[in-house]
């Protein structure tokens, strides 16, 4: 597969957000192919939401977090820990490759790691087909 | 006395070369220049470049002048280095890699090392002897034990090992082992003369790639015999099958590969040994291969302070900072003198804590440690763990 | 300290911990466990007779990092403010035993009391500054130094204990043997800029080790080693300093140190510590032989920094120091809100650095202050009361317990939201949504983020 795939992250204002900023002050190189929405808490990011942003063209979901025990907003992590996992098999069912999503925790030192799981998920998400592909069939 | 200068302008500079000779040259890059490395090196005293100065010269691409340097051979693979060096860096690996590079540009090479891969590749062992005479040292023990040689469904492969096959000095560590298991009522065989060097004295002088030969020759013949563990005495051969071999050949998956002290101490957790008092004075010398390359600290000392009577002390520089014999990396065979050298130093410091005896768990450490005695001068004996727990054990019989 | 003590608008809470930490900016709730001393601080003058008296001593001082000792009742040093001290029950004879009690028979004011409890206070406050500093790397950690197992090596507090005047040799530089030193080597970098124990510089271990060096070729004649790897000398007159040194023949040898042993290799090393290292600028291997060693050891988080940014609500950055909102255009404020740190506990910092963040985190928090009011931000979640269903999912989700039931629907209780939107991210029925952060604007935001994709 050699298309640019399109990815949305969604990531949380207090840990994954600076993250992400961090890798950014820090000049890390990292795949273009990613562009990041700021929510305030991963738990934010509802089952529907993903499944627009897919709708909407995105060929890969990320969805950021904070580690556990570290989340600004106490256990927002930990909700949409569950919804991912019960989403994914979703997914799944209705014929979507679940590794088009993915749930990630990045603190808000981790500016490598992010760059890191970027780069991986950019991989993962150009061995599959173009999301278009599946929304015309 | 003239200084040497080193003119970057009209040099010829490799840039690929760093890439060949390190596991990573972008960490080789973050190297501080601290000087640790040389500091903590057995050998350094006697190389033409510190190890320091040899990583400035790989990251400055100045080739020549790293290839013909000593440095690299004179390297005892002890990981001393690697264990404290800030950065992280594999400096041992990347010793390696140097001397396997020297091997495959066809560069010169010390004279010994030539003759040991000619040795190694036809007669299969590092003495030149024949291999049929491995299982010699066990014709001196008072009963031979049934099915020492090539016993199909052993429970137990013991991998003898070059040293301890062909070195008299160091007999007494099979026998002793074999006594002990014999004792234990463990069913053992050993491959006798079917047996291979196990290839990491070539692996110890660049030239991994013979032995893809050797793995596959033992790897075969241990399947035919179908034991469920492999218990070896030498670290060095221990490294060897947990660590080089898989890069070669698949292990059987059920195999279990044991060091010696880790067998021996689980026999005596199992209740199978029995041991009686010895009351001797002794300190524990760490072989390099077992402590800071396999991680192999607590069997051996599990086993010592479970001898009745034995007074241990621990040396200064024991464990993680144990200072190597000098026996490693060939170096006996590059420069004879160098390791010599080591080996007094370490027996120096072995007598610094009052012991008597120096209890070891390798037939090269027990080898080194005994000449650097004679030179010394030093009245210390040095034992292989082995032997001191079949002396316990003897002990435990007569009372 | 003691003008803090006696300002009328500061209240000190010596021997305390935070417990818990709830509510937002400008109205924040503090639960403070003010733990029992065993002496009463209204009584207690700090005439000190208690602590002279006290039959049990010898226990190591914390104050004189282990080198000099106090007693079970004791005051934590000599400048502790409030001047209060306070029983060490695992020690005292009276909580032990059930004997002694000289404190308390001798206290002219009667302040000793053993049967005093901890105390919990709850305090409101509008702004919170964290302060807790740092702790030294453990040289145990790293065996090849001999800490804990050669005399004679000894750490940075250690040394400084030593050297001060107030301190428990009375600033004579000792080995334990009761001699002076002839020699002694300092050693830069130990645990700091080291991928096995802390990756970062510890920025002050280069200019203490100098002082050392200078304090050394003061009230001694000893030669004097420093081991270094750079020197960091980067403030006002901390260069000249280090001209200073060179000038007064402190010996500078660039090469870590990578071991100190006790065993000689010949006549001359005999009763000495030997430090191996390399002498880089020649390319010369050295042993050293020297009476005393002096590790620098670096600085890292405070042991609990874990628990303490867990109860504050901070972040840590990647070495484990709190987390400052901006390196360079925030650095005393956090993520948090109305939450401030200074010194160490941001980072590794000497004093003058400290004392300037201590005042900008000061100035931050009383600006606060002065304007009286605070700015919130604006993000709450609003419920569509036609379409909630009344589930309860929401209430269950919300992590701060800001949803109720009311008549059937989800009902938010505006001052406990946060905004985080879990509750939206929740709900079946889309009757929740949050402010700022709909699902419109995300949906629009997402659609031309996707839009920017195809056209890169």
């Amino acid at each position: 597969m050699t298309y640019e795939p399109k990815i949305i992250a969604y990531a949380c204002t207090y840990c994954s957000y600076p993250g992400a900023d961090l890798a950014g002050i820090s000049r890390i190189k990292y795949s273009p192919n990613v562009n990041i929405i700021r929510v305030l808490c991963s738990g934010r990011v509802s089952p529907e939401l993903i499944l627009r942003t897919f709708r909407e063209g995105a060929d890969g979901v990320l969805v950021l977090g904070c580690h556990y025990g570290d989340c600004h907003f106490i256990n927002g992590n930990h909700r949409t820990a569950k919804r991912v996992a019960v989403l994914k098999r979703l997914l799944e069912y209705a014929g979507i490759e679940p590794e088009r999503l993915r749930l990630e925790w990045v603190s808000a030192s981790e500016g490598e790691r992010f760059a890191k799981i970027v780069d991986e998920f950019t991989n993962t998400v150009s061995q599959l087909p173009p999301i278009q592909e599946l929304l015309r069939g | 006395m003239a200084k040497h200068v080193l003119d970057l302008a009209t040099i010829e500079r490799d840039i690929e070369f760093g890439e060949e000779v390190t596991p990573d040259l972008s960490v080789l890059r973050t190297c501080i220049q601290c000087g640790t490395c040389s500091a903590s090196c057995p050998t350094a005293y006697a190389m033409d470049y510190t190890p320091r100065q040899l990583w400035k010269l790989i990251q400055l691409g100045l080739k020549d002048e790293v290839v013909n340097s000593k440095t690299f051979w004179l390297c005892t693979t002890c990981k001393a280095c690697t264990v404290r060096c800030p950065r992280g860096i594999d400096l041992t690996q990347t010793m390696i890699m140097l001397k396997e590079y020297a091997v495959r540009e066809g560069l010169k090479i010390p004279e010994g090392i030539g003759v040991l891969r000619e040795t190694v590749s036809t007669k299969y062992n590092i003495s030149g002897d024949e291999n049929e005479n491995r299982l010699i040292w066990a014709e001196n023990l008072d009963h031979r034990p049934e099915g020492i040689e090539s016993k199909e469904g052993a429970e137990v492969l013991y991998f003898v090992g070059c040293v301890s096959a062909f070195y008299p000095q160091v007999y007494s560590i099979p026998q002793s082992l074999v006594q002990i298991m014999d004792r234990a009522q463990v069913s053992f065989t050993t491959m006798g003369g079917e047996e291979w060097c196990c290839g990491y004295p070539l692996y110890g002088a660049g030239m991994k790639g013979l032995v893809g030969e050797l793995a596959k020759h033992n790897v075969q013949r241990v399947q035919e015999l179908g034991p469920t563990r492999l218990v070896a005495t030498c670290p060095s051969c221990y490294y060897a099958w947990t660590h080089v071999y898989p890069e070669f050949v698949e292990l059987p998956h059920e195999l279990e590969i044991l060091h010696a002290t880790e067998y021996l101490a689980r026999l005596l957790q199992e209740g199978k040994v029995v041991l009686g008092p010895v009351e001797r004075v002794v300190t524990y010398h760490d072989p390099c291969d077992l402590g800071r390359k396999s991680g192999v600290y607590e069997a051996p000392r599990a086993i010592l302070n479970s001898i009745p009577g034995l007074d241990f002390r621990e040396m200064a520089s024991s464990g993680e900072n144990a200072m190597c014999c000098g026996g490693g990396g060939d170096v006996e065979i590059s420069d004879r003198e160098v390791t010599g050298q080591v080996g007094v130093l370490r027996m120096q410091q072995i007598q610094e804590t009052g012991a008597e005896t120096v209890v070891s768990a390798c037939q090269q450490c027990k080898r080194t440690l005994l000449t650097g005695a004679r030179q010394a001068k030093i009245r210390i004996r040095a034992m292989d763990i082995s032997e001191l727990v079949l002396e316990s054990v003897r002990n435990a019989e007569s009372q | 300290m003691v003008s803090v003590g006696q300002h009328e608008n500061i209240e000190i809470l010596s021997y305390s911990e935070v417990e818990e930490v709830s509510g937002f900016v400008g109205s924040f709730k503090v639960k403070v466990r003010k733990k029992a001393r065993y002496v009463n601080e209204d009584l207690c003058t700090g005439c000190g007779l208690c602590q002279e008296k006290c039959p049990t001593k010898d226990i190591l001082s914390e104050f004189e990092a282990g080198i000099g000792t106090r007693k079970a009742i004791y005051m934590p040093f000599a400048q502790a403010v409030p001047r209060v001290p306070v029983i060490d029950t695992e020690h005292c004879r009276h909580f032990q035993k059930g004997k002694c009690g000289v404190c308390q028979k001798l206290c002219p004011r009667g302040a000793v009391d053993y049967e005093q409890e901890d105390q919990i206070l709850e305090l409101a406050v509008g702004t919170i500054l964290v302060t807790t500093g740092f702790d030294l790397f453990d040289a145990t950690r790293a065996p090849e130094y001999g800490y804990g197992r050669l005399d004679n090596v000894v750490t940075s507090l250690e040394f400084e204990r030593m050297i001060s005047a107030s301190g428990p040799t009375h600033g004579k530089v000792l080995l334990k043997d009761g001699r002076e030193p002839q020699s002694v080597a300092i050693l830069h970098c130990i645990g700091s800029r080291d991928e096995r124990y802390n990756v970062h510089c510890s920025r002050v271990c280069c200019m203490w080790s100098l002082k050392f060096a200078h304090l050394l070729k003061d009230v001694t004649d000893a030669e004097v080693y420093e081991l270094y790897i750079d020197m960091r000398a980067f403030g006002k007159g901390y260069e000249e300093f280090y001209r200073r040194l060179l000038r007064e023949g402190v010996i500078f040898i660039r090469g870590k140190g990578a071991e100190v042993t006790d065993v000689p290799e010949s006549p001359e090393e005999e009763g000495k510590l030997i430090v191996k290292c390399e002498d880089t600028l020649l390319g010369e291997l050295r042993r050293l032989p020297v009476d005393m060693v002096v590790l620098s050891t670096g600085l890292e988080p405070r042991r609990d920094a874990v628990q303490v940014a867990h109860t504050f609500g901070l972040s840590r950055s990647g070495d484990g120091f709190f987390l400052e909102k901006h390196v360079k255009l925030a650095p005393v404020e956090t993520a948090s809100d109305g939450i401030f740190i200074a010194g160490a506990c941001q980072g590794p910092k000497d004093i003058p650095d400290t004392v300037a963040q201590a005042g900008a985190a000061a100035v931050a928090a009383l600006a606060m202050m002065d304007r009286g009011k605070v700015t919130l931000q604006p993000y709450v979640a609003i419920v569509d009361v036609e379409r909630c269903s009344g589930c309860g999912e929401c209430v269950l989700a919300c992590p701060y317990s800001a949803i109720e039931l009311v008549d059937g629907h989800a009902q938010i209780e505006e001052t406990a939201c946060k905004g985080c939107g879990t509750c939206v991210g929740h709900c079946l029925s889309k009757a929740l949504s949050l402010s700022h952060f709909t699902d419109e604007e995300l949906v629009a935001e997402m659609r031309g983020a996707l839009r920017v994709l195809e056209v890169a």
